[in-house]
C-alpha cells in the first residue's frame, strides 16, 4: 500500500507536473491573470484524484488540457455572461481569399493578447490548442469534446476573427499616423 | 515500539537525511582525492631591454587542479585581460585554455571621441611541468624592448585537502607588486568536469539518449542513440547535438550551469541535414533543460522534446 | 490544385493535417503561385506571433508550490491510522496529537535535542557563504613603494602588435 502510493505520486510528478507551465499559459489566455491560478489548481487537483484513469504512455499534456477545459466549463464559463455563438453549420470553413496583403507584421505582444481576448471563447480554445500548444485536430476534438469537423471550423473562424481584430487595430493606428504626416507636410509648405 | 515513538523515529531519520545537504558532498570519499595534489603557477613579468631582464612583478597562484586565473594589465592606453582555464588531463600534463582580450586606444574620432582597437583570441595548449608559457601582451616586435609574462606550472608539495577534510583554500601570493598595480592577478576554482545526458522524447516517451563527459567551455558532440521505442523517423534520422557548457555559476540553493547547443538530424548517409537549430539555457546543476523541437524535426507527426541534464563528473567537487 | 482549393485547405496545410497526396499537390501549387505563398506566410506569421505573445507568461511561484503540495498528502497516508486526509487536502485531522505521547521523559528529551541539533546544522549548511578566492598575502613593508622601473603603464612596449602566447621548455 505504501509503495504503490509513493509510486503513484512519483508517476504523477514525472508525468503531469512538467506540463504546469503549459497548463497555466492556456488557463491565462482562456480566463485572465487573476483567475488562472485557481483554474490550474483545480485542474491539478482533479488530475491527481483521477490519475488512475490516465493511461500511462499516452499524452498527459492533452489529458490535462481536457481536464482544464472541463474545469473552465464548470467553474469559469458558467460565471461569465457570454452570448453563445450561432455556429450554424459546424463544419463551414471560410477560405483565405483576402489575405494576400501582408497585414500581419510586427504586432506587439500586447496588441495580440488584446485581440485574442476579444475572440469568442470556443474559437480561442481552438486556436490556442492548435497554434500555441501544437495539438492535432484529433487531440483538440478530444479536449473540447466535439467532432473533428467542428474543430476545423473553429480554428478557421478563430484565426480569421483574430486577424480581423488585428487589422482593425492596425488600421486605427494608421489613420492617426496619416493625420500627422499630412500636418507636417502642410507645415513644410509654409516654410516652418 | 509504540506508534508515536515510531513516528518520532521516522521524523528523526528524515532530519538526518535532510541535514546531509543536497549539494555535492565534499570529496572525502575516495583515498585518491584526499591525496590529490595542488598546482602552483608562478606568474613573473619581465622587461627585456638590450639583453637585460628586469623583474617587474611576481605572483604565485596555488590551488587544486582545475584552478583558473586571470592576468590583467590595466594601463591608460592599453588593457589586457588574459584568462586561463587549467585542467590536469594526465599525471604530468596540463590542458590550458587561454582567452586573450586586449583593448588599445587607437586615436580620436572626428568628434574627439576615443577610438579603441579590440582583439580577442582563444588558444589551447598542452603543458608539461617541464615547460612554461610565455605571454607577450603587446605581441612580438622587432625592437629589443619586450614585456614578457612567464607562466610556469609547478606541482606543489601540499595536498589539496587539509587533515580535517576541508579543501585547502586557494592562495595568491604577491612576491613583487607591479608599479601602481598595473598588473594584477585573480584566481578562482569552479568545477570544470561535467557529465551531459541528452535525451529525445517523442510524445513524452524517451526514444533516444546519449551520455558524455565534457569540460567547461569545450564543445562536445553527442549522437542520440534510438531505443526500441523510437519511431522509424527517429531511427532513420538520428539527432546529433553539439553542446557546450559555457559557464558555471555559484548560486543558492544550488549552483547553475549555462549551456548552448546546435542540433542536426543526420541523414542515412550520416550527413547533416539543414536546417540545423540551436538553443541556449541556464538551470540548476542536475536539473532538466527542456526544448520543444517539434517544428525542426522531419517526421510524420508527434511532439518532440530535447532534454538535457548537466551533472558534475564523479570526483568533481562543487565547493 | 488551384488557388481557390489551396485557400480552402490552408488551415489543414499549416496544421499538417493533409493526406500525403493533398500535401504534395499543395506543395506543387505553392512552388508556382506567389500569391498563395504570401497568404501561407501571413498565416504562419500570425501563428508564430501568437505563440510568442502567449508564451511569455510563467506560472507564479506560489502556484507552483501549491501544485507540488498536491502529492505531499501521500506522506500523511503513510501514518496509517494516525492521520486522516479529507477530500480537501489542506485539512488534516491527527489522532496522533489528540492521543498524547507516552515516552519516558529522558528518551523524549534526548530525541528532541537530537532533532534540534540536526535542524540547526542543516540551516547552517544552507546559509553557508560561498567561498571563492582566498588568502591574498602582500610582500613585506620594506618592498612596497620602491618600484624598480618607472611607474608607467608599459605603453613604451606597445608597437601595435597582437598579444601572443606560446610555450617553451624551462
Amino acid at each position: 500500500m505504501r509503495l504503490s502510493g509513493r509510486r503513484r505520486a512519483k508517476h504523477f510528478e514525472d508525468a503531469a507536473i512538467p506540463h504546469l507551465a503549459d497548463v497555466y499559459r492556456l488557463a491565462r489566455q482562456i480566463s485572465n491573470q487573476d483567475h488562472a491560478p485557481e483554474l490550474v489548481q483545480e485542474t491539478y487537483l482533479r488530475a491527481w484524484k483521477y490519475f488512475d484513469s490516465f493511461a500511462r504512455g499516452t499524452n498527459c499534456r492533452s489529458w490535462l488540457f481536457k481536464i482544464l477545459h472541463n474545469v473552465w466549463r464548470d467553474v469559469w464559463h458558467q460565471q461569465r455572461l457570454e452570448i453563445p455563438l450561432p455556429e450554424g453549420d459546424d463544419t463551414l470553413i471560410e477560405p483565405y481569399y483576402d489575405w494576400e496583403d501582408e497585414f500581419i507584421k510586427d504586432e506587439l505582444s500586447d496588441d495580440l493578447q488584446n485581440a485574442l481576448a476579444q475572440v469568442p471563447s470556443v474559437y480561442r480554445w481552438a486556436i490556442l490548442l492548435a497554434d500555441v500548444e501544437g495539438l492535432s485536430y484529433q487531440e483538440i476534438a478530444r479536449v473540447m469534446d466535439c467532432p473533428v469537423g467542428t474543430v476545423m471550423s473553429r480554428i478557421n473562424r478563430g484565426r480569421r476573427t483574430l486577424a480581423r481584430l488585428l487589422r482593425s487595430q492596425s488600421a486605427g493606428r494608421t489613420e492617426q499616423l496619416g493625420g500627422t504626416v499630412i500636418q507636417t507636410e502642410k507645415e513644410s509648405a509654409n516654410g516652418l | 515500539m509504540s506508534t508515536p515513538t515510531r513516528i518520532l523515529f521516522i521524523l528523526l531519520l528524515s532530519l538526518v537525511f535532510l541535514a546531509s545537504s543536497d549539494r555535492p558532498s565534499r570529496a572525502m570519499n575516495s583515498p585518491q582525492s584526499v591525496n590529490a595534489k595542488r598546482i602552483k603557477f608562478d606568474l613573473t613579468t619581465f622587461e627585456e631591454r638590450e639583453g637585460r631582464r628586469d623583474l617587474i612583478s611576481q605572483t604565485t597562484v596555488e590551488g587544486p587542479e582545475g584552478t583558473d586565473f586571470n592576468i590583467k594589465l590595466a594601463g591608460a592606453r592599453f588593457q589586457m585581460n588574459a584568462r586561463f582555464l587549467t585542467d590536469l588531463v594526465a599525471p604530468n600534463t596540463l590542458k590550458v585554455r587561454a582567452d586573450l582580450n586586449t583593448r588599445r586606444l587607437y586615436g580620436q574620432s572626428e568628434r574627439n571621441l576615443p577610438l579603441y582597437e579590440e582583439d580577442s583570441q582563444r588558444q589551447a595548449l598542452q603543458l608539461g611541468f617541464d615547460e612554461k608559457m610565455v605571454l607577450l601582451p603587446f605581441g612580438r616586435n622587432d625592437s629589443s624592448d619586450q614585456l614578457k609574462i612567464e607562466i610556469s606550472p609547478i606541482l606543489s608539495d601540499q595536498t589539496a585537502y587539509l587533515e580535517s577534510g576541508q579543501r585547502r583554500p586557494l592562495e595568491i601570493k604577491i612576491l613583487k607588486a607591479s608599479p601602481e598595480g598595473v598588473i594584477s592577478v585573480e584566481a578562482s576554482k569552479t568545477p570544470h568536469r561535467f557529465v551531459i545526458e541528452a535525451a529525445l522524447l517523442e510524445d513524452g516517451r524517451e526514444v533516444a539518449r546519449e551520455t558524455s563527459d565534457a569540460l567547461l567551455e569545450e564543445a562536445r558532440e553527442l549522437i542520440l542513440r534510438p531505443n526500441e521505442q523510437a519511431s522509424r523517423d527517429v531511427i532513420k534520422r538520428p539527432l546529433a547535438v553539439t553542446l557546450t557548457v559555457n559557464q558555471y555559476m555559484r548560486a543558492r540553493p544550488t549552483d547553475q550551469v549555462a549551456i548552448k547547443f546546435d542540433a542536426d538530424q543526420l541523414s542515412e548517409a550520416a550527413q547533416r541535414e539543414l536546417p540545423s537549430f540551436h538553443g541556449a539555457g541556464i538551470n540548476e546543476v542536475g536539473a532538466y533543460l527542456n526544448y520543444d523541437v517539434t517544428q525542426y524535426l522531419k517526421s510524420s507527426g508527434g511532439k518532440y522534446e530535447l532534454r538535457f541534464k548537466i551533472k558534475l563528473a564523479p570526483g568533481e567537487d562543487a565547493n | 490544385m488551384d488557388c481557390k482549393e489551396f485557400r480552402e485547405i490552408l488551415d489543414l496545410y499549416v496544421d499538417e493535417e493533409l493526406s500525403p497526396e493533398a500535401l504534395t499537390a499543395a506543395q506543387i501549387h505553392l512552388v508556382e503561385c506567389h500569391a498563395c505563398r504570401r497568404v501561407k506566410n501571413t498565416l504562419l506569421t500570425l501563428r508564430s506571433n501568437l505563440k510568442v505573445a502567449v508564451s511569455q507568461h510563467q506560472p507564479p511561484p506560489d502556484l507552483v508550490t501549491s501544485v507540488w503540495r498536491i502529492t505531499e498528502s501521500r506522506w500523511r497516508k503513510y501514518l496509517g491510522s494516525l492521520t486522516r486526509v479529507t477530500d480537501d487536502f489542506t485539512q488534516t485531522r491527527s489522532r496522533f496529537w489528540s492521543g498524547g505521547i507516552r515516552l519516558p521523559a529522558p528518551v523524549f528529551a534526548l530525541l528532541f535535542m537530537a532533532m534540534l541539533t540536526f535542524g540547526i546544522l542543516f540551516m547552517a549548511e544552507l546559509f553557508r557563504p560561498v567561498k571563492n578566492v582566498k588568502n591574498v598575502t602582500t610582500p613585506p613593508q620594506s618592498e612596497r613603494g620602491r618600484p624598480s622601473v618607472e611607474a608607467d603603464d608599459f605603453s613604451r612596449f606597445d608597437h601595435g602588435g597582437r598579444a601572443s602566447l606560446y610555450k617553451v621548455p624551462r
